[in-house]
């Protein structure tokens, strides 16, 4: 009587094991990011300042910065907030947070006594050394007036706009970028603009019923502003001269890069609802946009996405720089192959993965090498902008206006795969991402992410990936500006080369770190890693894994 | 093989209503009347599901084309109830039905669908209000698949899309060919990013309905969406083989050859599909996919060409875009689904033999959507049914003011005059219409008929035939300048075009047979005067 009942126990403990199984599938990769947020102290909660009038900026909110402001080594975070766009005056301002990494994964609110506390309605960031005085300074590219915060040194900021000449009017900001257009040395500034739009523009929209946002379309595109670096702290507005005000777009996430690595600058704009824009430099910074005839405008399909978040990484590893662009639900994240010669195609299809994409809206992204194993990945930031989703349309399986954020492992050759739901606990945290910028808070060696939610507190993902090896590299410019904005670096290790390039302002309206990052196939192997510094001059070292190397320009 | 357009995939996506087969009528018309008729008729037809082959008809929205799926009559004959009522309806629904009932004449319906007074004035109303009317349809027929389509397109396109699928499902169990329900699961699929369920869906709904071309060019599109670009050239060009007019799927394979590095031959198909650039929804995307293989190829003049042609028409295309963005009117763009959809569901009562319910609903429709063509036929068609000719008239009217080309409109309002014995009427709208349009050869036509066969007037039936052989030199055409010559009494007129006619149709006995029997025929020296 014993023996089968034996049995029939052993088959259902092995059905269970089966089951569960099944139930939970192995991760596609050995990607592990936990959220940490609570861990760290940080009490950001990010608001729209929104009073129920659906104003479609409020949809959009914001981007953060991941810079290390107090020169000590780690990398600190400042979120960007909301206002009411029709602000009365009872009620208190929302500011800005710039939070210190205090190391061990704790961080300290340090807004006020940096004086970064911004109340505009802050969209967009753009970090970088625009002074060369060796500390990093801050442009906030926000809704009704820009901020430059030039870093006093001490830990403190000073606000010089009027003085710098970037204030820009009274426009809706976006994505915005440092770089040297010119090749003088110093960094000059492009600045995306969003729509044409004042409150009196506004009428409240309503859809099935249901208070909704108008659509970017309701409204006049605003072309782009560029702001040339006199050398003496203060900038011109070149954005005639320089052909960029010639075509208005809404601008969201941008970047530059060389992408026809004729050796200047270009920049790539993601418009929402129209064509992107590249805008091809002739090396003194005059500018023609050329996207449709490099393959950068529209998806395969021919449509002009709404494009949202644009990250820079070679995913295919095949020496050229590719473009990562997100968009809006029922349209794919759009992976822009690099096909060398200025061109581009999109192989979004064949990398696979697409399917992933497909049902969100999607904003920020970033690539890196989350499993430092040589290629690098992908996190994308996930979250409908209608707050009302499911009363318009329903419960959806798929979507919302908080989903999980969306994590692409990198099989190789550009081949992505769906990580799921298993890429450890930052999978099961429901939000709605904007900005999103991955980094290494705790100086380990692995990508961390910083996410900026709309209308919640921030999340921090730590990596606790099993450990790869990898190497850091900090470049100093001496003839070049000094954060090296626009350097190329290639890594080469057991004959397998990456690629990659200093870039400020990229994912969605986001700043990153100006560290590059690579993982490494080898824990032991010399790297071998050649510069091409803005400059033009190029250097090439030895290094060893796992360090984190500091390379100064040789003059 | 049905006809297809190029998908668009900015427009929005709604699946296919089944259309159902209202009860036939005597056609007690004398041989002119048919005549003039029979063009309003048959659109009538088309529209409502009834014809001579006793098929459905099914407008779908999406592919923008008429189709006939023969697999859903035994299903949908079956499920029509035949006795009572399933469920009492709210006494405020009768009540306002009653109210739209007496308003207009009609015979009340006994549980008419629970439709307000008046038309909702927000559209959250408007929505409660036709998720309301799909749940009495689905009561009232609970065993019709076609009542179920309704609620489940309801739901998709007003409610709750996941509810939509499920409904769909349902049905799937009942009737697993069912292309509607097919084609609904795959829409939601897709919505939800599940491309790939999607593809199995659209698959089995070509199963279904090998014939329909549009069901495959759907396929293709969804199986290069899931990134299966093999087979979707694979099934893109069986269709573009089957009818090379097939821009839509020209394009689509131009797309999928493009992905698949065949640049050459994408070139091929998107040249194709710009050959009839004017019946593309979007041809500036497709001169944009022929930019990029020319550019690819090495071509870049031409690629150059075709870009120019992208701008152009993407100019055009975006402020239309944004025009309508900024007039976006949520009870106006609410209304106008609640009516397309108060059209179909009015045919599933129809069907049912609920005629006063699916009037209450059409009148509904006519009142959401004052360019509705669809319902005011259906009004129209009803009307004459119940031998409420004036109704009928009035309908008609309103059609005439929506589709001023359209001849068998007025053709059919004339015809009405002629019946209710008011020939004047029915002789000044034929005018009316000619005065427009004088070149007409319907028009001539139809005027020389009315003076041939109801005022048996020679002379102007002569002038007007005359003016249609003119205008239209057929056979037709010759044969009736010869019996309007006849009623007039010019016999050697008569015969000469009787002869023209015999020459143009040489194989025609009966104008042979007509034309032996005139010339045998003695000339009268002085014929009586017509009574």
């Amino acid at each position: 009587m014993c023996r089968p009942t034996f049995i029939r126990k052993l088959l259902v403990a092995l059905l269970w094991i089966n089951l569960g199984n099944s139930l939970h599938p192995q991760p596609p990769s050995s990607i592990v990011l936990n959220d940490v947020t609570r861990e760290t102290g940080i009490d950001f909660v990010h608001t729209d300042g929104s009073t129920g009038q659906y104003f479609l900026i409020e949809s959009m909110s914001a981007g953060l910065a991941v810079i290390d402001f107090d020169s000590d080594g780690d990398l600190d975070i400042y979120f960007l907030n909301g206002a009411p766009i029709q602000a009365t005056p009872d009620q208190p301002p929302k500011l800005n947070a710039l939070y210190r990494n205090n190391g061990n994964w704790k961080f300290t609110d340090v807004t006020k006594a940096a004086e970064v506390g911004d109340s505009h309605m802050e969209l967009g960031i753009a970090c970088a050394d625009y002074d060369n005085d060796g500390f990093i300074d801050i442009y906030l590219n926000n809704y009704g007036g820009n901020i430059l915060y030039r870093n006093n040194g001490d830990g403190t900021y000073l606000e010089v706009t009027d003085y710098a000449a970037v204030g820009n009017g009274q426009r809706v900001g976006a994505g915005a970028s440092f770089f040297d257009m010119d090749g003088d040395g110093d960094l000059d500034l492009y600045v995306g603009n969003y729509i044409r739009f004042n409150p009196s523009l506004h009428r409240l929209h309503v859809h099935k019923g249901l208070p909704s946002y108008p659509s970017p379309l309701s409204f006049e595109p605003d072309p782009d502003s560029l702001f040339e670096n006199l050398g003496d702290g203060t900038f011109r507005d070149v954005s005639t001269q320089s052909g960029i005000d010639a075509f208005a777009g809404r601008s969201m996430g941008l970047v530059t890069f060389d992408y026809d690595d004729d050796g200047d600058i270009d920049v790539y704009v993601a418009n929402d609802t129209q064509e992107n824009f590249l805008f091809e430099n002739d090396g003194h910074g005059h500018f023609n946009e050329v996207a449709l005839l490099a393959g950068l405008a529209v998806d395969f399909k021919g449509k002009a996405q709404a494009s949202m978040g644009v990250e820079l990484v070679d995913l295919d590893q095949d020496g050229r720089l590719d473009l990562f662009v997100t968009s809006f639900s029922e349209e794919f994240a759009t992976y822009y192959r690099n096909l060398g010669s200025g061109s581009f195609e999109d192989a979004t299809l064949r990398a696979g993965a697409s399917e992933a994409t497909f049902p969100h809206v999607k904003w920020g992204v970033a690539a890196a090498d989350f499993d430092n194993n040589s290629t690098p990945d992908l996190i994308i930031a996930t979250g409908h902008l209608d707050p009302l989703r499911e009363k318009r349309v329903g419960t959806s399986s798929t979507t919302s206006f908080r989903v999980p954020n969306v994590v692409l492992k990198n099989m190789g050759q550009g081949q992505l795969v769906d990580a799921g739901k298993v890429w450890g606990s930052g999978a099961l945290v429901v939000e709605s991402t904007r900005g999103l910028v991955s980094c290494d808070l705790d100086g380990d060696g692995k990508q961390d992410v910083v996410a900026l939610n709309s209308k919640s507190p921030p999340t921090i993902l730590k990596n606790d990936s099993p450990s790869g090896s990898f190497v850091q590299i900090q470049l100093i410019g001496i003839d070049s500006n000094r954060d090296a904005l626009g350097a190329k670096v290639e890594i080469e290790q057991l004959g397998k080369k990456q690629i990659a390039q200093l870039r400020s302002g990229h994912s969605y309206q986001c700043e990153g770190h100006h560290f590059l990052h690579f993982g490494l196939q080898s824990g032991e192997a010399i790297i071998n890693a050649d510069i091409r510094w803005p400059s033009g001059r190029t250097t090439h070292v030895q290094l060893k894994p796992s360090q984190f190397a500091v390379i100064v320009e040789s003059p | 093989m049905k006809p297809t357009q190029e998908f668009d995939d900015d427009a929005p996506s709604a699946s296919s209503p089944p259309l159902q087969a209202p009860p036939a009528r005597p056609l007690l018309l004398g041989l002119w009347l048919w005549r003039v008729g029979v063009g309003l008729l048959l659109t009538v037809v088309a529209v409502l599901g009834y014809g001579s082959s006793a098929g459905w008809f099914a407008v779908d929205n999406r592919d923008l084309a008429i189709k006939k799926s023969k697999n859903l009559v035994s299903a949908a004959k079956e499920s029509m109830p035949t006795g009572a009522l399933t469920q009492p309806m709210p006494n405020a629904a009768q009540t306002s039905g009653a109210a739209i009932n007496a308003e207009n004449n009609l015979t009340p319906a006994s549980n008419p669908p629970p439709l307000a007074a008046l038309v909702p004035e927000k559209s959250l109303e408007i929505i409660a209000e036709c998720r309301r009317v799909a749940q009495h349809l689905r009561q009232t027929f609970p065993n019709s698949l076609e009542a179920q389509e309704m609620q489940a397109r309801v739901e998709f396109q007003l409610g709750d899309v996941e509810q939509a699928r499920a409904t769909w499902l349902k049905i799937l169990d009942v009737e697993p060919n069912y292309v509607h329900a097919l084609r609904g699961v795959g829409d939601v699929s897709t919505l939800n990013g599940e491309l790939k369920e999607a593809v199995q869906y659209f698959r089995r709904a070509v199963l279904a309905d090998p014939e329909d071309l549009t069901r495959q060019v759907t396929l293709g599109v969804a199986l290069l969406q899931a990134a299966e670009v093999e087979q979707a050239a694979d099934v893109l060009r069986t269709v573009v083989e089957r009818d090379q007019r097939q821009v839509g799927a020209h394009a689509e394979l131009g797309r999928a050859l493009s992905q698949a590095g065949d640049f050459q031959s994408a070139r091929t198909h998107f040249e194709a599909a710009l050959k009839e650039e004017s019946r593309l929804a979007d041809p500036s995307k497709v001169h944009l996919g022929l930019a990029t293989v020319l550019q690819r190829l090495g071509d870049k003049e031409q690629a150059k060409h075709h870009q120019d042609a992208y701008l152009r028409l993407r100019k055009s295309v975006s402020e239309q875009r944004e025009g309508e963005r900024r007039d976006y009117d949520d009870v106006k763009a609410i209304g106008l689904d609640a009516a397309r959809l108060y059209v179909d569901m009015a045919r599933v009562y129809l069907v049912g033999r609920q005629a006063a319910s699916a009037e209450l609903l059409l009148l509904r429709a006519s009142r959401m959507n004052a360019a509705d063509v669809d319902c005011r036929q259906a009004l129209a068609f009803l009307a004459v049914n119940q031998d409420r000719l004036p109704d009928a008239i009035r309908w008609l009217r309103e059609l005439a003011v929506l589709k001023p080309d359209d001849f068998t409109v007025t053709a059919e309002i004339a015809r009405l005059y002629v019946q209710m014995g008011d020939p004047e009427n029915a002789e000044r709208y034929l005018k009316e219409y000619l005065e427009a349009q004088p070149k007409s050869a319907a028009a001539l036509g139809a005027l020389a008929e009315f003076y041939l066969v109801v005022t048996q007037d020679g002379s102007n039936a002569v002038e007007f035939s005359q003016a249609c052989a003119d205008v239209q030199p057929t056979a037709e055409s010759f044969s009736r300048l010869a019996a309007a010559h006849q009623l007039a009494e010019s016999r050697a007129e008569a015969i000469a075009a009787l002869e023209r006619a015999v020459e143009l149709a040489p194989g025609n006995a009966v104008y042979m047979q007509r034309l032996a029997l005139l010339r045998e025929t003695q000339p009268v020296a002085n014929p009586p005067k017509k009574p």
